[in-house]
């Protein structure tokens, strides 16, 4: 890189990045994280414009030729000669279709769960970090020993159990399925955030620049909020990236107990629980779209945390390392 | 000496720690006039740093300040509330850092961690703080200062990094700018020029200086009086010059000895022996007593008090002025 003279005898670099760059310039370096960060692309677009892509209605059931009988195998055709790339289900739905309609669901659910974990989190972590050695840090912190005691499906399990299966009426208000979900796995996700989240506030408070903003006459609040948020940033994405592949899990695994989405809601979950009967009557194709699509989601999501992780700051992958 | 600026009387700090009781400070008081330049000096631990924290107020748990005065134009700043210690700070008291890297925050351009403490304090609107922060730079001989305005931390120089870090040490005008250790992680020319930029604000804006430092030759440059700190207590102060010319105490004299001359003679440098002690557990009598070649039964048994054996002098050593043994 071309280094330039200048006054005062000391030189710069002549080429300025912004961070964002700077970023860009790490990660793409890293190429799991870029074909992760890829799957997760290709996920987005799938739930995205799943209208679109999907051949068919999802909850719609089809029938049958003559001589065959529902699941049917990939590329076959039902009465009326519809084509069938990846098959159809017991009832004789598109699979391709309600696969895509599940991803949707899927990615629904993780993001929107993660997005209120983080938030919740964020929250009782930096509160706790901030009031550091006060009883309002015992009570938040204690919180989060006695939830992540649990194992984390037990707890979602235990909460959709307290909720009970389906909408919920609060109040006036009324949580629609999909809604109460998330903000189950939200609940169950966000000690993690909050721990994660204590520890970058106490690590951040004692940098110096904390104590030369002190210096410049900056109040702790005016310090928490102003300085110390923005740096924990990096570290919450990435812990949030890599939750996300584990929200994906969990949500998939509360539709396959029968506790998370509810037929004929189209659910990735859900299908690998209806595959499950006819796994021995040789329907593999009904096992694998769901459970591939699954995993696959999970890898990427796997992928770009790791990726995002060393390349948002190389400090931070020593600090983030579960 | 001119109108006195800052008055320490009898300053005790302590740090609580699980180990014992830490006497960072020990009931030391020391003078600064308006624009004048003390010099702090001594080794790491003898409380330089613990005391300009105690005049900022900044003293954590578990540390405390236990007793004294601190007198800034006047006013007890211990006596100060903590909404009106904030006016203070960064305003009429600025403080610079040793490590610049880490002294500015890394997620922040320079331009907006200047405009914050021009926010803060001056008020001003947006475009204001932005000029004023232009200026600041220019001040402090940052080249092109519209554009390094918008540039991070990461991207400036270590040099340029103290310089940003002094532009917004003196962006309220301050009277009192206190410099711990500010150019310990930089070489040699360039604290040539820092000091050379600090000696220039001084006087454009009349600050009067406390500079924290463990090298004697940048006091004997930048400063006009010196003191000499040693296990939490001051143990002499003098003028510069008069410091130089006739040293007092036995640890000056052993700080000054380790000083390569400019002509060359000596093979080997001296060295003080032995340790500094431990704050926790200090020796009876005099502190410096373990490692003193002239000490003798009295220091052992008694502490030396802080006497002024001549104006604008103190030393605390039962044998001051005495030749070496």
């Amino acid at each position: 890189m071309a280094k330039r003279y200048v006054q005062g005898g000391e030189y710069e670099l002549g080429a300025h990045r912004s961070l964002l760059q700077e970023f860009w310039h790490n990660f793409k370096k890293n190429k799991l994280s870029l074909a992760g960060g890829a799957i997760v692309l290709l996920y987005a677009i799938m739930a995205i414009f799943a209208p679109l892509i999907a051949p068919y209605n999802p909850v719609e059931q089809f029938d049958a030729p003559r001589g065959m009988r529902n699941p049917m195998p990939p590329l076959s055709r039902d009465v009326e000669g519809r084509l069938f790339l990846l098959g159809t289900d017991k009832f004789g739905r598109d699979i391709l279709s309600r696969a895509i309609y599940g991803t949707r669901t899927l990615l629904e659910l993780a993001v929107g769960s993660i997005a209120i974990a983080m938030v919740l989190g964020v929250a009782m972590g930096a509160v706790a970090g901030y009031k550091k050695g006060t009883w309002v840090d015992e009570l938040i912190m204690r919180t989060v020993d006695i939830m992540l005691s649990f194992p984390t499906l037990v707890l979602a399990i235990a909460l959709v159990g307290a909720f009970g299966i389906g909408s919920v009426k609060l109040g006036p208000f009324t949580l629609s399925n999909l809604v109460k979900i998330m903000l189950v796995i939200a609940i169950t996700y966000s000690p993690r955030f909050a721990r994660v989240m204590r520890a970058v506030v106490l690590q951040e408070m004692a940098e110096d620049y904390v104590a030369a903003a002190k210096v410049t006459g900056a109040s702790g609040l005016r310090i928490l909020t102003r300085e110390v948020l923005v740096n924990t940033i990096p570290t919450i994405i990435v812990q949030g990236s890599l939750m996300m592949a584990t929200t994906v899990l969990t949500s998939a695994s509360l539709s396959f107990l029968g506790l998370g989405l509810q037929p004929p809601r189209p659910s990735l979950g859900l299908m690998l629980n209806e595959a499950r009967d006819y796994l021995f009557w040789g329907a593999w194709w009904y096992v694998i779209v769901p459970g591939g699509l699954i995993t696959l989601a999970i890898l990427g999501f796997n992928l770009l945390g790791d990726g995002l992780r060393d390349s948002l700051d190389p400090r931070q992958a020593r600090r983030v390392r579960r | 000496m001119s109108e006195v600026l800052l008055s320490i009387e009898n300053l005790v700090t302590r740090f609580y720690t699980e180990l014992g009781v830490v006497r960072a400070v020990d009931g030391n008081s020391l003078q600064l006039g308006e624009q004048e330049s003390l010099g702090v000096v001594g080794e790491s631990g003898s409380g330089k740093t613990v005391t300009a924290l105690s005049v900022m107020r900044l003293i954590e748990n578990p540390g405390r300040i236990e007793g004294g005065r601190i007198l800034f134009r006047g006013e007890d700043l211990l006596r100060k509330t903590e909404r009106q210690m904030r006016a203070i700070r960064g305003k009429d008291i600025a403080m610079v850092f040793q490590d610049s890297l880490s002294s500015l925050n890394p997620t922040l351009t320079i331009g907006e961690q200047i405009c914050r403490v021009l926010k803060f304090h001056l008020g001003l609107s947006h475009r204001e703080r932005w000029q004023r922060a232009v200026e600041l730079l220019a001040q402090v001989g940052i080249p092109e200062p519209e554009r390094r305005v918008k540039h991070y931390p990461h991207q400036f120089s270590g040099g340029m990094r103290q310089r940003a870090l002094i532009a917004m040490a003196i962006s309220c005008s301050p009277q009192l700018l206190i410099l711990d250790e500010p150019t310990t992680a930089l070489d040699v020319t360039i604290e040539a020029q820092i000091f050379e930029l600090v000696e220039g604000l001084k006087q454009a804006f009349g600050m009067g200086t406390f500079l924290i430092t463990h090298d004697l030759s940048v006091v004997a440059t930048f400063c006009d009086r010196v003191v000499i700190m040693y296990a939490g207590k001051i143990v002499e102060e003098a003028p510069v010059t008069e410091l130089y010319d006739r040293p007092l105490h036995p640890y000056t004299r052993g700080l000054l000895g380790s000083i390569p001359p400019l002509e060359g003679g000596k093979d080997r440098l001296d060295s003080i022996p032995g340790e500094v002690p431990d704050l926790i557990n200090l020796p009876p009598g005099c502190n410096f007593s373990p490692r003193c070649q002239q000490a003798g039964e009295r220091c052992w048994r008694e502490e030396p008090p802080l006497e002024a054996p001549a104006p604008g002098r103190r030393v605390a050593c039962w044998k001051a002025g005495e030749p070496d043994g």
